[in-house]
């Protein structure tokens, strides 16, 4: 094969070897071929969250949407928004669902995760089983559970009735009751997800090294010290990820809550995710004052992240 | 492969790819996909509606692509279509004159008064038609209405030698005598979940104490005495006689706990026909409906099934589809039949066809109520005949004040008096920001 040699005026960047001419620069490639997903991400991500933003400062009703109707308002959403005594409600409701769900998701999805990490037959089975709730369409499991927590027929209450625990005249109205609603939404949201959780840990034990284990067994360490030093201490990094993660999933979580209970009863469910429908899309469909909200989930879920981001750098740094 | 072979076969590759994509002019030419929407979604109305478009299609070479809701989120859902740009091109139900005339008044709806005219005027119901009128529009045609009735298990209460109740006090006086929660009977089943279902109920028996919700100048007047009165017996209904997660209970809570025998009665529509026939026969024959159990008057929530079509390049399809479904006496049938004694026609000539319906005709105790007309009704949009069109009480079922309201003296145990009052500020507080 002959190459060519490039005259004084071409560079190197757009001349191949036996092709001739390229239409792109070698330094302005990865730009180019960047360039769609940026696009993309702009798109999608950036400009959803500008008019998100931009439609927070404007008392806009979601039909003048289209037509670009609505007047500016200033600060007005937002100062609404922190006299609303429901805003402050559905904060305290989904810092605490949230926060409860995720710590059992991860107590629950390391201890399966360990259990699975075990040798026994029918390993592989129980492990594809255990995906079964996270594969499971939201809306069906939903169903399920309103049947398990129906007052009147439900399995839950039959189990108790049997069981002589409870009689019939005193049938728990699981979803019916502030606390025990509450309780029975972050029963479904950790029955649901929580596998999540075992897929990642799971993965990360089985990387560990066993000669750490056999050393700890030939020093006279017993099964709760490997655990603590050489188990916990391994998959710690993992179990902050996750927390950090299944803290913005949750937070934002609206299905589960929403389809459970509609954010009653009086209100011991009402998320922010369902705060933000009934005020920018149903009744006086005020979409600025749902967009402001929506901005303040946004400026703390960003918070988490920066929690995130530091410690991914650390690790980098590491 | 270098570079320069990969991007070359990467364009094709992409170029023949797109090119499968997108459809060609010809393609999009000949079918016509007509969106609509609609909540009246019980699988036998499904089979209905399917099998009217399948007509429509044969007669008109016209396809449509239904898409089945819920009663609570149909507003929301065509928000949300008319924001992305795609509504749908026909509505059916949905029982919001507010939202409807709302949309009229922004020009996103087509004025169906020529329909009307070219159908037959005379033939519909004067009064449903002006439910749905704006500016001498017609915003929407009301093709059936329909009103709640209280559902009773005629056998226990000939049991309990009690009388099918007229007035709140036979209500409760019998209730007291039906209800065996030992054995898993309740003797009522007022619905007290954060739901549309317990705006409805709650705000007929504030109607029927005499009280309103706004005044004739649109102001919130739910403080009254009257209001007190009605809600104080409606939560004690609910907490004594009704079964324990009644808190929870929107529509097909409140059908089921009837038609699965937990409780004597029940306030519903003429649905429940239909779910007995199909899943609990046995007690059709001790079934019977009265009015809803009044206390100063009569007076309860009468709703429409309506068809409005939005303005859209599929408007005149959509408006051949209404025609073909309200003209024919056959096809208009076909709308009412899946629920039969459910959905009154607002076409006089229909009603005939209507009682020679089997299920009719052999419930005449169970039918009457829901079938005959009557002049009790009232709608939110308009609570008496008094009141100017009220823009204002969409906002304030979807934000759930009533069942706020309600749940605070069943589940919170607030005095009736205190959760009232709070309702009556929230109400305020949301009013005072819609505007005319």
């Amino acid at each position: 094969m002959t190459v060519e040699a490039a005259s004084p005026q071409e560079t190197v960047a757009t001349r191949v070897a036996g092709i001739g001419r390229t239409l792109i620069p070698d330094r302005w490639l990865g730009l180019v071929l960047l360039a769609p997903s940026a696009v993309v991400f702009l798109l999608l991500l950036i400009y959803p969250l500008l008019y998100g933003i931009w439609t927070s400062f404007h008392s806009v009703d979601i039909l003048d949407l289209a037509s670009g109707g609505g007047s500016f308002v200033g600060f007005d959403n937002y100062l609404w928004l922190l006299q609303n005594a429901q805003f402050w409600h559905a904060l305290k409701t989904s810092t605490l669902y949230a926060g409860i769900v995720v710590t059992l998701q991860i107590v629950l999805g390391t201890a399966v995760a360990l259990l699975l990490h075990q040798s026994f037959k029918g390993r592989a089975f129980v492990r594809g089983l255990v995906l079964f709730p996270y594969m499971m369409p939201v809306v069906a499991v939903i169903l399920v559970w309103m049947l398990l927590y129906n007052a009147l027929f439900g399995a839950i209450n039959y189990i108790l009735f049997s069981l002589g625990l409870i009689s019939r005249i005193d049938a728990i109205a699981w979803l019916s009751q502030p606390d025990s609603a509450f309780a029975g939404v972050v029963l479904v949201s950790l029955w649901k997800y929580f596998p999540f959780v075992v897929v990642i840990v799971l993965a990360r034990l089985q990387v560990i090294p066993q000669d750490l284990y056999e050393a700890a067994r030939i020093d006279g360490a017993g099964a709760w010290s490997r655990f603590v030093d050489i188990t916990l201490r391994e998959i710690k990094d993992v179990l902050i990820v996750i927390a950090l993660l299944r803290t913005i999933f949750m937070f934002n979580n609206f299905e589960v809550v929403f389809l459970l209970t509609h954010g009653g009863p009086m209100q011991a469910t009402l998320t922010l995710p369902i705060l933000v429908y009934e005020t920018a899309l149903d009744g006086d469909r005020a979409f600025g004052r749902g967009s402001a909200i929506a901005v303040v989930m946004f400026g703390l879920l960003m918070m988490t992240m920066m929690v995130y981001f530091r410690f991914l750098r650390r690790e980098d740094r590491q | 492969m270098d570079r320069r072979q990969f991007l070359k076969s990467a364009a094709v590759t992409g170029a023949i790819a797109a090119g499968a994509a997108i459809p060609g002019r010809g393609a999009q030419a000949q079918q016509t996909m007509l969106r609509f929407s609609t909540p009246e979604a019980d699988p036998q109305q499904i089979k209905g509606w399917e099998s009217i478009f399948a007509d429509f299609k044969s007669a008109k070479k016209v396809s449509v692509q239904p898409e089945y809701g819920l009663w609570d989120d149909l507003v929301k859902k065509i928000a949300a279509d008319l924001v992305a740009g795609t509504p749908p091109a026909l509505i059916a139900g949905g029982s919001k004159p507010g939202f409807m005339i709302d949309l009229a008044r922004r020009g996103l709806t087509i004025d169906l008064a020529k329909v009307v005219d070219e159908i037959g005027r005379d033939d519909f119901d004067a009064a449903a038609l002006a439910q749905w009128q704006y500016k001498g529009q017609q915003v929407s045609i009301p093709y059936g209405q329909q009103w709640a009735v209280l559902w009773c298990r005629t056998d226990l209460f000939e049991e309990a030698g009690v009388k099918l109740p007229e007035t709140w006090d036979d209500y409760r006086a019998a209730a007291e005598k039906i209800h065996k929660p030992d054995k898993g009977l309740y003797a009522a089943a007022f619905p007290a979940g954060r739901t549309w279902n317990t705006h409805i109920q709650s705000i007929a028996h504030i109607w029927s104490a005499g009280g309103y919700f706004f005044d004739e100048k649109l102001n919130v007047v739910l403080d009254s005495p009257e209001t007190v009165r009605a809600i104080r017996y409606y939560t004690d209904m609910v907490k004594r006689f009704s079964p324990p997660d009644a808190s929870s209970y929107g529509f097909r809570e409140a059908s089921a706990a009837y038609t699965t025998g937990k409780s004597a009665t029940t306030f519903y529509w003429g649905r429940v026909l239909t779910h007995l026939y199909q899943q609990n026969p046995a007690l059709l024959k001790v079934s019977q409906t009265v009015f809803i159990p009044r206390d100063k008057q009569y007076k309860f929530g009468a709703g429409h099934d309506e068809f409005t079509v939005m303005k859209g390049p599929n408007s005149a399809q959509a408006i051949e589809l209404v025609k073909f479904m309200l003209s024919d006496p056959d096809q208009f049938y076909r709308l009412l039949a899946p629920v039969i004694a459910h959905v009154v026609p607002t076409r006089k000539s229909i009603v005939p066809k209507l009682q020679q319906h089997e299920w009719v005709r052999d419930n005449p105790r169970i039918v009457k109520t829901l079938i005959e007309p009557h002049n009790y009704g009232a709608s939110d949009t308009f609570e008496s005949r008094n009141h100017p069109f009220n823009y204002k009480m969409d906002a304030m079922i979807s934000k759930n004040v009533l069942p706020d309201m309600v749940q605070r003296i069943v589940v919170g145990g607030d005095p009736v008096e205190k959760a009232v009052s709070a309702a009556h500020k929230t109400a305020t507080d949301i009013a005072k920001d819609i505007k005319g």
